[in-house]
């Protein structure tokens, strides 16, 4: 992407050999600036590319830079603000929005210049699923009724591969360029996330491969139940994978009527009540700003409660330093970047180890890190890892120190297919020892994977529902309440009228269940 | 320790930022907002503690146009407070132990500086509260100053809130992880803020990367010169504020003591 804007070489340098002609322009001859006009791009991190306060000025920023006339530029700011329908925003201040608002901003910029091309860089990554649903049908928008190119890098796929036009599949050289419909194969391959629809008919070994529930998916199942009476019931399916009642009777993390006020007035949290138990898999899950980060925070003491109580161990947090907590709640938060500072990936360990009063434990620092797969790092700066191998050592650091709860914190932000499976082999690994382990998330589709005990949804600072992942993601109502799509594959299984008699999350359980029940294959 | 100077920072922070609202000073040519900044600091180099007071009354009274000013200015003096206490007491020992002038003088001093202070606050929030940084650029390219160096102020200005805020998350995780700044002596504790320094200095690297890389595509630097989506043009009010700020500060000047 670097190198179709221009940026690689004239500002990373490095050895280039090739052509590259964007808008007819040879940028790696001309460099970026022969194609500002031409290009926008909404980065990966959109609010490090805001320059201006007010989102108006924002918008202005660009055709300032390159002396349009003031008359012709607040025409073109007025216009494209209109065309993303922003215009509540057009006073704001930039740093009081959120990452989709600012996306949009970002966009509108381009827009005003009239680009031909826009490039957006895993936009999906901060955005909860109802905000990437929209930002992709205004993306969807601006392709069909502007005529604008639009390029998505990105490896979450379920909900965008069925807008794309084509699909380039990419490492290190391009594996496949093409219809979507016939990237599928290649993508299964290569491990990135596919729509759970397509994973099925995979599984189901089907000629044919839908990108999102359409009629044809829908025809073609209907008629492999229908020409097979078998009826099979949830419990000799699904068995294998409830482990609702695994968990011990001992209370870990109580709860009660908790209130939480930010100290510029805003409530966060309006009364919530919960009960945590060892040896739990929990998902707390909600849109963002639904108060879920204020939530965790409470579990080890960073934030306190305004009213009622949060008792870690009987403890009440009131009375507790946060280091005290830590002992029993590991936290692992968002970004790896905000806590790595030691020389290398073992030191991180020892780091945490020795805070906690293990002195001299390199050997079970080594331990854990080969845990995660990282022994040969261990030697390595933290920066030289790689986006995914840094979550792993955030986790390894906390988890070397063995509290009985670990809390993460969007642990799946940011990172692709294969490694949500590595993740969730790690929080197995961890369940197994009898920990409890919650976290936080709106990847829904990854939370359909994982072996939950229970799932726990916040809306506007309140719990709304809580129960096991079966009950809850089948109540479709609550879901869209508290702006929650549900799994792919749950709203197959309500599209074919089979909720009743099998409650699956994923492609593999359903496709087991339509083998063993139907004998599809 | 942390705590104080988060503190210090929110409070000058929550009064100098700009607030998007409609005032009388909001729709003043930033250029007359400029003026008027300069002409307070002109009256309050006097050394007469009447004329000071007469102008403060005065800021104070225009400040009414615009009543939040009064919350926000209080903000500043608040933030101001621990450090003001101490240069206080401190000078006021050092002119007596020293000899330099009597007890009398040396507080009188310090109330000088004091009402200065309290004019200033007042003053700087007037005008940072009601124009954003980019008006500022805007006023001050029609002056004849170069824009690229001018935008660097605006940027520092709009990656305050996102610095501080990255400071607290990494204050978090680290504290997550057992850290402890409050435990051990200096040394420990210089040692131990490595691990809150280091993580904020990469991110605000990589944010910095980030910020290069947009600007470059925006065509930041493509032309010495840059147009203002909004002409900058002398209104009625500009010309009754002007007439009112030079008028009253000929009067204080001439006929106060």
């Amino acid at each position: 992407m670097r190198i179709i804007l221009g940026l690689i070489p004239h500002i990373y340098g490095g050895e280039l050999h090739g052509e590259v002609l964007v808008d007819g322009v040879n940028v790696v001859e001309k460099g970026f600036k022969a194609i500002v006009n031409s290009v926008g791009v909404v980065m990966q991190n959109p609010e490090n590319q805001v320059v201006n306060i007010v989102v108006e000025e924002e918008i202005a920023f660009t055709l300032e830079n390159l002396l349009y006339k003031p008359e012709d530029i607040r025409r073109r700011v007025d216009e494209s603000i209109k065309a993303l329908g922003i215009d509540h925003l057009k006073k704001r201040l930039t740093y009081t929005l959120s990452s989709g608002e600012i996306q949009k901003v970002v966009i509108a910029s381009a827009l005003a210049l009239n680009s031909k091309i826009l490039i957006l860089d895993e936009p999906l990554a901060h955005l909860d699923p109802l905000g990437a649903r929209e930002l992709i049908s205004t993306l969807y928008k601006l392709c069909k009724e502007r005529g604008i190119t639009i390029i998505v890098v990105e490896h979450r796929l379920s909900e965008l591969i069925k807008y794309a036009d084509r699909v380039v599949v990419l490492d290190k050289r391009i594996l496949f360029d093409g219809e979507p419909a016939s990237a599928i194969n290649k993508l299964l391959e290569t491990g990135v996330e596919v729509p759970p629809i397509s994973r099925l008919f995979k599984e189901l070994n089907k000629d044919f491969i839908p990108l999102h529930i359409d009629f044809k998916a829908i025809e073609t199942l209907t008629k492999d139940i229908a020409s097979n009476n078998n009826i099979c019931t949830i419990s000799s399916v699904n068995g294998n994978y409830d482990n609702t009642s695994t968990h011990s009777s001992d209370r870990v993390i109580l709860v009660e009527d908790l209130w939480f006020k930010y100290p510029d007035g805003r409530i966060a949290l309006r009364g919530v009540n919960l009960e945590v138990f060892q040896g739990e898999f929990i998902a707390i899950v909600g849109s963002n700003g639904a108060g879920k980060t204020t939530l965790i925070k409470h579990f080890n003491g960073l934030l306190k409660p305004w009213k009622g109580r949060v008792l870690v161990f009987g403890k009440d947090t009131k009375s507790s330093t946060v280091a005290e907590l830590a002992r029993s709640v590991g936290l692992v938060f968002q970004n790896p970047l905000h806590q790595f500072f030691e020389k290398t990936v073992l030191r991180e360990v020892l780091f945490t180890l020795r805070n906690f009063g293990c002195e001299n434990c390199v050997e079970r620092a080594l331990k854990v890190l080969k845990v995660f797969g990282l022994e040969d790092y261990a030697e390595r700066s933290p920066y030289e890892l790689s986006i995914g191998e840094q979550r792993r050592l955030a986790i390894a650091s906390i988890v070397a120190y063995e509290p009985p709860i670990i809390v993460l914190d969007e642990p799946t932000a940011g990172i692709d297919y294969s490694l949500k499976l590595e993740l969730l082999k790690m929080l197995n690994r961890i369940i197994e020892k009898k920990k409890t382990v919650i976290i936080v998330s709106h990847d829904i589709e990854f939370l359909a994977l994982a072996p939950l005990t229970r799932i726990v949804i916040m809306t506007d600072g309140k719990i709304v529902v809580s129960g096991s992942p079966r009950e809850v993601f089948y109540k479709v109502d609550v879901l869209k309440d508290s702006h929650i799509i549900p799994p792919q594959i749950v709203e197959l299984v309500r599209s074919l009228g089979l909720e009743n008699l099998c409650k699956s999350l994923n492609s593999h359980e359903f496709a087991e269940y339509l083998k063993r029940c139907y004998g599809v294959s | 320790m942390v705590s104080l100077e988060k503190s210090f920072i929110k409070h000058l922070q929550s009064a100098l930022i700009y607030e998007e609202t409609e005032s009388f000073y909001h729709n003043l040519d930033p250029r007359i907002k400029l003026l008027y900044l300069a002409v307070v600091f002109v009256m309050i180099s006097t050394r007469s503690i009447i004329k000071l007071l007469t102008t403060l009354v005065f800021i104070y009274v225009l400040a009414s146009l615009y009543p939040r000013i009064y919350k926000r200015a209080l903000y500043i003096l608040i933030g101001l407070t621990p450090l003001m206490i101490f240069t206080m007491v401190f000078i006021i020992l050092f002119t007596v132990v020293f000899g330099e002038g009597t007890l009398g003088e040396a507080v009188l001093e310090q109330i000088k500086v004091f009402v200065r202070t309290t004019i200033v606050a007042a003053a700087i929030t007037t005008v940072a509260s009601s124009t954003t940084p980019r008006e500022f650029v805007h006023a001050l390219v029609k002056l004849g100053f170069k824009y690229t160096y001018l935008y660097t102020l605006i940027i520092a200005v709009r990656f305050i809130p996102i610095v501080l805020g990255e400071l607290s998350d990494i204050y978090d995780a680290q504290r997550s992880r057992g850290l402890e700044l409050e435990k051990g002596g200096i040394k420990e504790k210089l040692k131990k803020l490595n691990a809150i320094l280091i993580p904020a200095f990469v991110c605000s690297l990589l944010r910095a990367r980030d910020l290069v890389e947009a600007l470059e595509l925006r065509g930041f630097g493509y032309s010495s010169k840059r147009t203002f989506y909004r002409n900058l043009k002398f209104k009625k009010i500009d010309g009754v504020f002007t007439v009112i700020i030079l008028l009253s500060v000929l009067v204080i000047h001439l006929l106060v003591p």
